[in-house]
């Protein structure tokens, strides 16, 4: 199993606050990680900084063999790192084809579209159940739409580690199953990593083999999945008394009402 | 609205750009034959006609084409950088620079072989300022390059009132008249013309990444785009084709606003076709402008300012209801 990005004590930083302190995180191939933690922890602020988009306030984040983050040519590294954002952009009168075209991006060789690209593009709309809508404006997508064609770029991008932030927040519970499984498939082999945020906890410890909780105050904890996902870490997590309870598939999270 | 093929679009601009040529060289107090045109423009017969073709209309009706295109380039690229439907050449305060440098120029009696150049310097002089100012926006929103940009077109705008109010009455209607853009001081179309496939060939080239940012600077930057390089580059391509279309042609309006969104409303979306497609479609609209500006009254000439608004306004106010029916 190959790293796929290693971060050295990183610090991140928002208005001031400091949000995750020191934090020393080790992706390989063929994990699936979720993010947890509460409102405002530092989420998808982490996944920006790991993207490149935010600069950190210390440490460092390495793709390796040894190379940091911020040495890399853009196009090099939107081939190793993609992210689908929280919140979806349909760009401006393009179509729905289009939009997922953009993904090619990064491998593009022509500075025109091939059919090679275009076919490519397709199948993946496909893959996320949008065939039909290839031709329709973007912007008349509906918010489930939009984030499966934004699920349907970052196939076409498909970078080694593939990151979203909340991909299921606009997705009927069939859809984040589907969703689920076709980018735990496809992001779990020929080398590649899974980081999703997720919220519901029972989603993550569903589909994660790793966790990184965030607490937003500095403090972190990663891991395997089922060491850390207890009911102590958790309930500490939220500040919240969490309860286990047996379901047939395993352990379902709620909160406690008393 | 029927949405044309990308094939279909640039054909369509393409030929509405011959028509406008056409129509441009035919009309004028000389009726020529639109198909004597071709005649008189390739072979020389050294008649009136042949002369006129050749030596008055071409010039102007290729100054013309050329200015409009530019607009048009100029203001798609705009949109892009701003990320916003209401840009156009101007909204930055390229032309307001330009605009002071002239009329200062004009009130202090320098010879008129002088306005273009110094055109050129007050739109220089405006881009570097509002981009010196505008350097510390983040790297993902264009926010402040929009706002400094504006106040700067405010500042400009003021200070050419102040001009105007403290001119002699003499002076007025020519600068009233530079003020709405004319093009009866282009000399020679084939610098304009050089500008233009200059910067066709650079916009065309930054396309593929012009279509990423559609989606947000940061989203671009996830594929793969240096959002900050991007943006440096359209800021100072987009300026200096509005400074050289102002310099040559003062600040004709409403072209470069309107065009880019006439061809998406046609259908386009790919800046590799709505570049291409807008500077045709603007070279037309610019050119059949001009075609009125000078014959309408003639033999005076109105400005063509007010002529491309007259034309863009219902043009494009028919094209949006036509697409809200969809």
């Amino acid at each position: 199993m190959n790293i796929l990005l290693k971060t050295d004590a990183l610090t991140l930083a928002r208005g001031g606050r400091c949000l995750i302190d020191g934090l020393e995180l080790t992706i390989r191939t063929g994990e699936r990680w979720a993010v947890i933690g509460p409102n405002g922890c530092g989420k998808s602020t982490l996944l920006k900084s790991l993207a490149g988009l935010l600069p950190s306030a210390g440490g460092h984040i390495h793709l390796p063999p040894g190379t940091p983050l911020h040495g890399l040519p853009p196009r090099e590294r939107a081939r190793r790192i993609g992210l689908v954002f929280q919140h979806g952009n349909p760009g401006l009168h393009n179509s729905t084809l289009e939009l997922v075209m953009s993904g090619h991006h990064p491998h593009r060789q022509h500075w025109w579209d091939t059919p090679e690209e275009l076919a490519a593009a397709r199948h993946a709309l496909g893959q996320v159940g949008l065939a039909e809508q290839a031709a329709q404006n973007a912007q008349t997508l509906s918010g489930g739409e939009l984030r499966r064609a934004e699920i349907a770029r970052l196939l076409v991008q498909n970078p080694a580690l593939a990151m979203l932030d909340e991909p299921f927040n606009h997705l009927d519970i069939a859809q984040q199953v589907a969703m689920t499984r076709l980018l735990g498939a496809h992001f779990t082999r020929d080398g590649r990593a899974l980081l999703m945020v997720v919220h519901d906890i029972n989603m993550a410890s569903g589909i994660a083999s790793h966790c990184l909780l965030l607490h937003g105050d500095g403090r972190w904890r990663a891991g395997r999945a089922r060491e850390i996902l207890n009911r102590e870490t958790l309930s500490e997590l939220f500040d919240y008394p969490l309860q286990a309870c047996l379901g047939r598939n395993g352990t379902v999270w709620m909160p406690s009402w008393e | 609205m029927h949405r044309l093929l990308p094939e279909r679009l640039l054909a369509f601009t393409a030929l509405a750009a011959g028509a406008s040529l056409l129509i441009s060289l035919s009309v004028g107090s000389t009726p020529i034959a639109a198909g004597d045109i071709l005649k008189y423009l390739f072979h020389d017969d050294g008649g009136i006609a042949d002369r006129i073709v050749d030596q008055l209309r071409l010039p102007r009706t290729l100054s013309a084409f050329a200015i409009g295109g530019i607009l048009a380039l100029a203001g798609a690229l705009m949109q892009v950088l701003l990320r916003n439907p209401l840009g156009d050449p101007y909204v930055l305060g390229v032309s307001g620079g330009a605009s002071s440098a002239v009329l200062a120029g004009m009130l202090l009696g320098l010879p008129v072989l002088w306005l273009t150049p110094l055109a050129f310097a007050g739109a220089l002089l405006s881009m570097l300022i509002v981009f010196s100012l505008a350097r510390s926006d983040s790297d993902h929103s264009s926010a402040r390059l929009l706002l400094t940009g504006v106040v700067m077109a405010a500042g400009w705008s003021a200070l050419i009132s102040l001009t105007l109010s403290l001119s002699p009455p003499m002076q007025l209607p020519g600068m009233l008249f530079w003020l709405m853009g004319d093009l009866s001081d282009a000399l020679s179309p084939y610098p304009q013309l050089l500008v233009l496939g200059l910067g066709l060939g650079a916009a065309l080239w930054l396309a593929p990444q012009l279509n990423l940012a559609l989606y947000g600077l940061e989203q671009a930057s996830v594929l793969g785009v240096e959002p900050r390089r991007l943006r440096m580059q359209l800021y100072f391509l987009a300026s200096l084709l509005t400074a050289a279309a102002v310099a040559v042609a003062g600040a004709i309006g409403f072209v470069g606003l309107i065009t880019p969104h006439i061809v998406r409303l046609l259908g386009a979306s790919d800046q590799r076709q709505l570049l291409p497609a807008s500077v045709l479609l603007g070279g037309a609209l610019l050119t059949l402008a001009d075609t009125l500006a000078r014959t309408l009254i003639s033999p005076m000439q109105l400005p063509v300012g007010v002529l491309t608004a007259v034309i863009g306004v219902p043009v494009f106010l028919a094209l949006l209801r036509r697409e809200k029916r969809l």
